[in-house]
This record gives structure tokens, sequence and C-alpha cells, in this order.
């Protein structure tokens, strides 16, 4: 008995090392595949995802989102619409999580063998990019897309805790050191085109309680004041922004901006467009389009809107982490454990390894709008996916470590179990088997992998300008931009406008180093 | 230390049980079917559904049409009743939920339900939406009677005459009581002539109950101490 049990050892260990191995090569590839992707090298990025993709280690659905991605970049909106409804059918084909039978196989190796069901911004980006691809497919299911948008909107402030955190400043992430620039723009006079909505900068992330002033005309700036100065403002305070409503505005904007196709939405528009303000004080875009729609201010007699869209940066990403065991978590890791039979929870535990999302250096802020040459202005930020990400998972810690603490004590429980089955506790005094099955309980610990899956090819940022054209053809042009200096190559498309109706550019530049591409309805 | 040691042979099981489920597979599946027309609709458990959709286009559409009796205005040639035409704007939604994909649905059903009465002709959205973005004009503006003279002449233009405005706006109100509330949906219907500038309004309601439990439901209507 002790022998067979001592062989079986022996196999665990091996199985361990080898699975280990396997998962590294497998996660090579598929950084190598993101980092083409950074560095504009579509087809090469596209062809890494297809060999991770032909023997997937439980991430099928993050590999396909990741190719839907290169695909909407080289321009293939059906492939990437395909690969995007696909995943959104896989999604919804898994039971919560907790009564699936992968998730009990996950508290005896790790978070990696459970269902994947997506992260929350991955799930309110997948009918945004679903919407976009129709958008310029022109298939007419756009509106569609909108409405399950709003539905995801809905579905993640439903199932937040009772107490949304407070507002933080979020970690910033490094950028190039450049000298401090103050990055308010100015509008170029000297066009004579129709009037352009004035664009903000797109790197303010939320203001908290202490950064905005109330009744301030333009929040935007003196958020960066009161951060950069020492004394705290004499004003009265607003109250408390959530941070993940704040970075959430993309999507009821995205909705007004997709239903606003039919002057018949108006009031949809209107209702969109309050929602958005509401969420994200401060923004000067949300402002002007909300109260041009109440105003019920269309483009002049011959002009004709062009909305510009863009994908900008590099979204979040998953690192290894270690995060201390809160009380919270060891409450929810005691209801766990509950569930699952008879144990007890230790008194302190060590800390946990997890998944932390992290924020990509910002290598792009926004993108500078030219019209047939002549400037216009930058686009304004409606939405930082990191941060979103980050408050997401903020939120969630106590169920992540909860849920790593329960694993620990369930596989310690193992490893004491099979000792006393084996005749190798420390009454026995059978020490070989004894430190066998040590060794076997620290190497099991010592596998655990967090999960690092993830739709990894996500923008930084979904930032928006509008302007309105005469009717006819134009050339739209743009440039990335970091603190006030261009970064990127100019990249453009020739749009037509038509009297009095909506054109879409959809822009994405993930990267200095990546082509930036436009792409325009027809 | 962790396990409690009676509970060893019950956690190789589990761990058997388990590691047997995972083999097994776990996905799901999602069921649907086509209801009959005497199976009742689904009733929305956070907000408003066909249940209550359904019902206040019915009540309202038919309220308006019975007081709408054609006149006695014949066509010249065949002698058949003429009918009046209809410009229907638009759905407003001032109710406190965002009723998403229902919005279209509304307008079809109430366009569709009008066009079908027999008393009047409907014009084409597209007609209606074209008009309006050549004027620069969203359906709030048509109250402005210069702008709905310029509406009715542009359309005229257009091939399009029509002899009356027809405004559709769902309201809704709410009553909460601890931790349940009841919400009143209103969908009116507000026909305005365009010869004489007369308006004629006609009204559905809908009243829902919506509790965080069963008990709550029970308790609020059914129970002994009901009022």
């Amino acid at each position: 008995m002790t022998q067979q049990l001592t062989q079986g050892l022996y196999s665990l260990l091996l199985g361990l090392v080898l699975l280990v191995t396997g998962c590294q090569t497998h996660r090579q590839v598929v950084e190598q595949a993101h980092e083409s992707f950074w560095q504009g090298d579509l087809e090469r990025s596209g062809l890494e995802l297809a060999k991770a993709a032909e023997r997937p280690r439980n991430d099928l659905a993050v590999l396909q989102l990741d190719q839907a991605m290169v695909e909407f970049q080289k321009g293939n909106f059906a492939d990437s619409q395909h690969l995007l409804k696909q995943v959104r059918g896989e999604l919804s084909a898994i039971p919560p999580a907790s009564e699936t039978a992968r998730s009990a196989v996950s508290y005896l190796t790790d978070d990696t063998r459970r269902a994947y069901t997506g992260e929350d911004h991955e799930k309110l980006l997948l009918p945004a990019m679903l919407a976009l691809n129709s958008l310029l497919r022109a298939d007419g299911d756009a509106v569609a897309y909108a409405h399950q948008l709003g539905d995801e909107c809905a579905a993640l402030l439903d199932n937040r805790p009772l107490e949304p955190i407070a507002a933080e400043p979020v970690p910033t992430p490094p950028t190039p050191a450049q000298p401090a620039v103050n990055p308010a723009v100015t509008l170029n006079p000297a066009v004579t085109l129709n009037p352009a909505v004035t664009v903000n900068p797109a790197v303010a992330g939320p203001p908290t309680a202490t950064m905005i002033p109330a009744g301030s005309t333009n929040q935007a700036e003196p958020v960066q004041q009161v951060v950069l100065s020492d004394t705290p403002p004499a004003m009265p305070l607003v109250p408390k922004i959530d941070p993940i409503r704040f970075e959430l505005a993309f999507g009821p904007l995205l909705r007004a901006v997709i239903r606003g196709q039919s002057v018949l939405n108006h009031d949809d528009v209107i209702r969109h467009l309050q929602t958005a303000n509401d969420w994200r004080p401060g923004s000067e875009f949300l402002q002007l389009e909300l109260a041009r729609a109440v105003a019920g201010q269309q483009a002049p007699q011959g002009y004709g809107s062009l909305y510009v869209i863009a994908l900008v940066g590099r979204g979040p990403r998953k690192v290894t982490g270690t995060e201390e065991v809160t009380s919270q978590a060891l409450l929810v890791a005691d209801q766990l454990l509950s569930a699952l039979g008879d144990y007890t929870l230790p008194p302190t535990v060590a800390p946990i390894k997890i998944a932390r999302i992290e924020l990509a250096p910002i290598t792009v802020e926004s993108l500078r709008i030219s019209i047939n040459h002549q400037e216009m202005g930058l686009t304004e930020n409606v939405g930082d996916i990191g941060r979103l990400a980050v408050a997401r998972q903020k939120e969630l810690m106590p169920q992540i470590v909860g849920r790593a603490v329960a694993r620990r004590v369930l596989k310690k429980g193992i490893i004491v179990a099979g000792k006393s089955a084996s005749g190798a506790d420390k009454e026995s005094g059978n020490d070989l088997t004894s430190l066998l099955y040590t060794a076997a309980g620290v190497a099991w610990e010592a596998a655990e992998q967090a999960d690092l899956r993830g739709w990894s090819l996500l923008p930084g940022s979904i930032q928006v300008y509008r302007v309105d054209l005469p009717c006819g053809a134009h050339q739209l042009d743009l440039r990335g931009e970091l603190q006030g200096r261009t970064v990127s190559s100019r990249f453009g498309t020739p749009v037509q406008i038509r009297d009095g109706q909506a054109t879409f550019a959809i822009a994405t530049l993930p990267d200095q180093q990546a082509t930036g591409r436009v792409f325009a309805t027809q | 230390m962790f396990l409690r040691p009676s509970a060893s042979c019950l956690l190789f099981s589990t761990v058997t049980v388990v590691g047997l489920l995972a083999l097994a597979g776990c996905r799901s599946h999602q069921y649907a079917h086509v209801l009959k027309d005497h199976q009742q609709d689904m009733v929305g458990s956070h907000e408003a559904g066909a249940e209550t959709f359904n019902s206040l286009v019915d009540e309202s559409v038919s309220k308006l049409l019975s007081r709408q009796a054609p006149e006695g205005t014949v066509e010249e040639l065949s002698g058949e009743p003429l009918s009046k035409r209809i410009c229907f704007v638009g759905v407003e939604n001032y109710s406190s939920e965002d009723i998403g994909d229902f919005k279209d649905q509304l307008f079809e059903q109430i366009d569709a339900s009008v066009a079908t009465s027999g008393q009047f002709q409907t014009i084409s959205t597209r007609y209606v939406e074209n008009g309006l973005r050549q004027l620069r004009l969203v359906p709030g503006d048509l109250m402005v009677p210069q702008n709905m003279r310029s509406f009715s002449s542009v359309m005229e233009q257009n091939g399009q005459p029509f002899d009356y405005l027809l405004f559709a706006k769902l309201t809704s109100g709410t009553t909460e009581s601890n931790k349940s509330y009841q919400r009143d949906y209103l969908l009116t219907l507000e026909l305005v002539d365009l010869n004489t500038g007369r308006s004629d309004k006609e009204s559905a309601k809908v009243r829902k109950g919506y509790h965080s439990s069963r008990v709550g439901s029970w308790m609020k209507y059914s129970s002994p101490l009901a009022r």
C-alpha cells in the first residue's frame, strides 16, 4: 500500500513538471503573438495565434478574441465578427462557474482549470466590438449590438458589491520621461469648415472627491492643477465619483451614437447621453453632445456629421502577483469550504498567488484629427479599459483571494489525510513517506499558476471626436500624440459625407510602433 | 490541522467524483420554445416586458380608433370611404426604464395596428425620417407651428401628404413600499389634426408590482392582511 502510494507521488511530481513546461511553451507562443501585434506585424501575429489555437490550453476563447482583434485591424470585419460571435456563444453556454465541475476541479489544481467565462470588461467590449464591426460592414445589426452593450453595462452594475469602492486614483502606468506639458488643447481657429466640437485631452483619469471643485465650468483643468498642488482646494466638493461608471461611459455613448442615426430615436439619444454624462462628469465631449441633442441641433443644411471612434493604446494585461489575505477574503474562503465539506480555516494564510491586472505603459494618449490637411482637434477619452478592469478587479478581489485560500486549505487537507491513511503521520514515525508527502504537497502548491487568461489585444481606451463637414468627399488623417508630441506616423482614409447623415470612421492605434489604421463607413 | 480525521475517506471519494465530472465535460445548453397564442407572455421580473407593452398597445390603439370614426368623405372615383392619412412620428420613452429593443417594436406594433384598422392610412417611416432629416427637425420640434407647416409641405413635395400627426409617449410612475414597489406604465397616443390643430388623446395603463420574494407578493396582494 505504502509502496503504491510512493510510486503515485513520484508520478504526480513528474506530471506536474511536464504540465508546467508545456504551459510555458504555449504561453511563449501567445506572448510572441501579442508582441507581433503591438509592433504592427499583423500577419505574424495572426499566424502565431492560429498556431496557439490549434492546441489550446483551456484558453481557446481568449485566443479567438485576440484573433478577432487582429482580423479587425486587417480590415476583415466579417472574420472578426464571426470570431467574436463564436466566443459570445461559447461564454453564454457556460453555466455559472460555481455550478461547473471544472470549477470544482480548480480547487485541486488552480484557476486555470476553471471554465473561462470572461472578465467583466471583456464582456462589455464584446458587444462594443461587434457593434463597430457591424457599422463598418453595414449589415444592419449595429443597433442590436448597441442594445446588448446596454444589457452588459446593466448586468455589470447589478452584480456589484452593495457598497461600491470609493473613488481612488488608479495606479498610473509608466510613461516615458517627458517635460511637463499642459495637455490643454487649443483648436485651430483657421478652419473654414463648420465649427467642430471642442475636445479635451484624453489622459485625465476619474476625478476624485478632492479633485473637482463644485460649479467648475471646465472640470478637467482643475483636476490636474489640484494633483500638482500641495494645498487642498478650498472650494466645496462634489460627491464621490464611481470609478467603474466613470470608465463605462463609452457604453451609453456608443448606444446614443448608433441609435442617433435615426431622428426618430431622438429621445433615446438624450437618455443615453444623459447617462453617459452622469457617469463621466467633466467630459467636455459628452457635455457638448448632450447640449446639442437637447437643443435638437443637427448638422446644418448641406452638412453631415463625421464621428471618429478611436481604439487607442494597449489594453490591460494579467500578470502573476501576490495578494495578502484579508479578513474579507477569509470569510469568502470559509463560505466556500463550508460548501465543500468539513474543513476549518487556519487563523492566518501566507500571501496568495493571483492574476493581477496591470496597466500597460501609455505610449499613445490620443489621436490628432486633420480634415483635408487642416488640423481639427484631439480625440477625447470616454472609457479607459485598463482603469475599468483594475477597478473591477479591486471589487472582486475578496472572492478571488477567498477561492485561492480555500484551494490551499483543501490541498493541505488532502496531504494530511493521505499521510494519515498511509500511516505516514507523526505517530507512525515513517519519515521517508512523510517527507515524500510533504514534498508532493509543496510541489502541488508550487505548480499552482495564476490564471493569466484574458483578452490581451484590447485597446487601452475608447476615444471619440465629432465634426460636421460639408457633403462630399474629404480626407481624414490621424496621428498619435503623447503629451503634446507626435508619436506615430500619419494614417488616414477618404470619407464620404452625406447630407444630414452620420459617417463613422473607426481608427485604431495600439502602439507607437504599430501602424495606425482607420476604416470609414460608406 | 485543516481536516478532521473522519473526513479523509469522504475527501478521496469527492476527488474521484470531481475528476469524473471534469472528464464528462460541463457544457450547458439553452432551450427555447415557441409560445402558442393561448399561452401567456412571460412577466418581466425587474422591468416591463411583453406582458405590459402588448396590452398597452392593444388598448390604447383600439380606444383611439374607436373615437375616430371615419367621416362621410368618399373617394370621387370609386365611391369608397376615404381613409385619413396619419404620419406617425415615433414613440418617446419618458418612463424610468430603458426599454431597449422594445422601443422599435412598440413603434411597429402601433403603426401596424393603425394601418390595419382600415380607418387610417399610415405613411412609411422612411418617408417620415427623410422629411424630418431634410428639415433638420426632431419629432418634438413639430409642435412649433412653423415647423409643422414646413414638414407638411416637405412631405407633400415627397408625395406623402397627411392629415394627422400621431405621437406615442410612454411614461411611468413608481410607488415604493419597503422592499416592494409598484410601477404604473402609461402609454399615451396623441393624434393632432393638421387642419384644425385639434388634438385627441387616449391612454392605456398597466400596473405592475415588483417584489424581492414571492412572500412579498403574497403579503401585498393575497394575504388576509392585504388591504
